[in-house]
């Protein structure tokens, strides 16, 4: 005979297990995202620099991404800095940024993305000007380049900074 | 003997609902906290860890058992949150050393401030409650 306890008990018992499965699964995806917001990641792919006279265009490719499982980050902003090593000089040469205010890029498991830019860069600027100096000098050279990137994300712990840098070895 | 083995199985059966509750109530903790870290449970949150303490008191239905299983699962469930929340700290899934000093000593904080206000005084009136309605439904 089904009684009013067996009731209560079954009930009980599979909240127990549903409960269990469920805290399980969200502790593992918590400590999953401390290894995210570590691991997170931005990287250099292309650096094409265009002149043509006086009109210089830096086109990047980089590529970020989440390496692990963590599921509940968002993409609000990102923004770089494209550095070129020369000589014995670090130029400045261009900067972005792009928001996601209304809205944020979710970030799922392994998540990875390549963004393209392409930043015209003005003459009146003193690191172009720089450049512009140095480039027929290091023209079909080896260089170095180093993109700094800083992407804000959205957590469960609020909005969070994170800096990253990517370098690449390119001729010029 | 089979009144010793009947307590037995009694106390076994208290144990198993006492564990339970700290599961579900833990569960419903956690999950807000994995959601939203640094603010507090909502009303909805704190009135499901009532509903469960309910639902505890209603199979126990005895006063000595709901307030044994209300300090135990107390414990159970502080314990299950602090190592729920330092475990990235305990796994090394942070390397930074600060920054796993500053969790071990942030999730006391979080803990106990959840503890007091979530589980302490509403888990001990619903499961009393369902203690009283347990026993008006003679459900034991």
């Amino acid at each position: 005979m089904i009684t009013k306890r067996t009731v209560i008990a079954t009930f009980f018992a599979t909240l127990c297990i549903v409960a269990a499965a469920f805290l399980a699964a969200s502790t593992y995806n918590y400590v999953e995202f401390y290894r995210a917001v570590e691991k997170f990641d931005a990287k250099l792919q292309n650096v094409r620099v265009v002149v043509d006279e006086n009109n210089v265009k830096a086109n990047i490719t980089f590529e970020m991404q989440n390496p692990t499982n963590y599921v509940g980050m968002s993409l609000r902003e990102w923004s770089y800095a494209l550095v070129l090593e020369i000589g014995n000089e670090e130029i400045d040469l261009s900067h972005d940024s792009i928001s996601y205010y209304s809205e944020p890029v979710a970030i799922s498991p392994h998540w990875t993305q390549t963004f393209e830019r392409g930043t015209d860069l003005y003459a009146t600027q003193n690191s172009t000007l720089r450049f512009l100096e140095l480039y027929p000098f290091f023209q079909g050279k080896q260089v170095n380049w180093t993109l700094q990137v800083q992407v804000i994300l959205i957590t469960f712990m609020g909005t969070m900074p994170i800096p990253m840098s990517s370098a690449l070895s390119s001729e010029l | 003997m089979l009144e010793y083995v009947v307590a037995v199985e009694i106390k076994i059966g208290n144990i198993l609902v006492m564990l339970g509750w700290s599961i579900i109530t833990s569960f419903i903790i956690l999950n807000s906290v994995y959601h939203k870290f640094l603010e507090p449970m909502t009303i909805k949150e704190v009135a499901l860890v009532f509903a469960a303490s309910v639902l505890t008191g209603m199979l126990l239905a005895d006063p000595e058992a709901i307030i044994l299983a209300y300090i135990g699962s107390l414990a159970i469930t502080t314990l299950t949150l602090y190592v729920s929340l330092t475990l990235p700290a305990s796994l090394i899934a942070i390397t930074h050393p600060s920054l796993r000093a500053a969790l071990m000593e942030g999730a006391i904080g979080i803990v106990t401030r959840i503890v007091l206000i979530v589980v302490v005084v509403p888990c001990l009136i619903g499961s009393v409650l369902g203690g009283m309605i347990g026993e008006k439904m003679r459900i034991r």
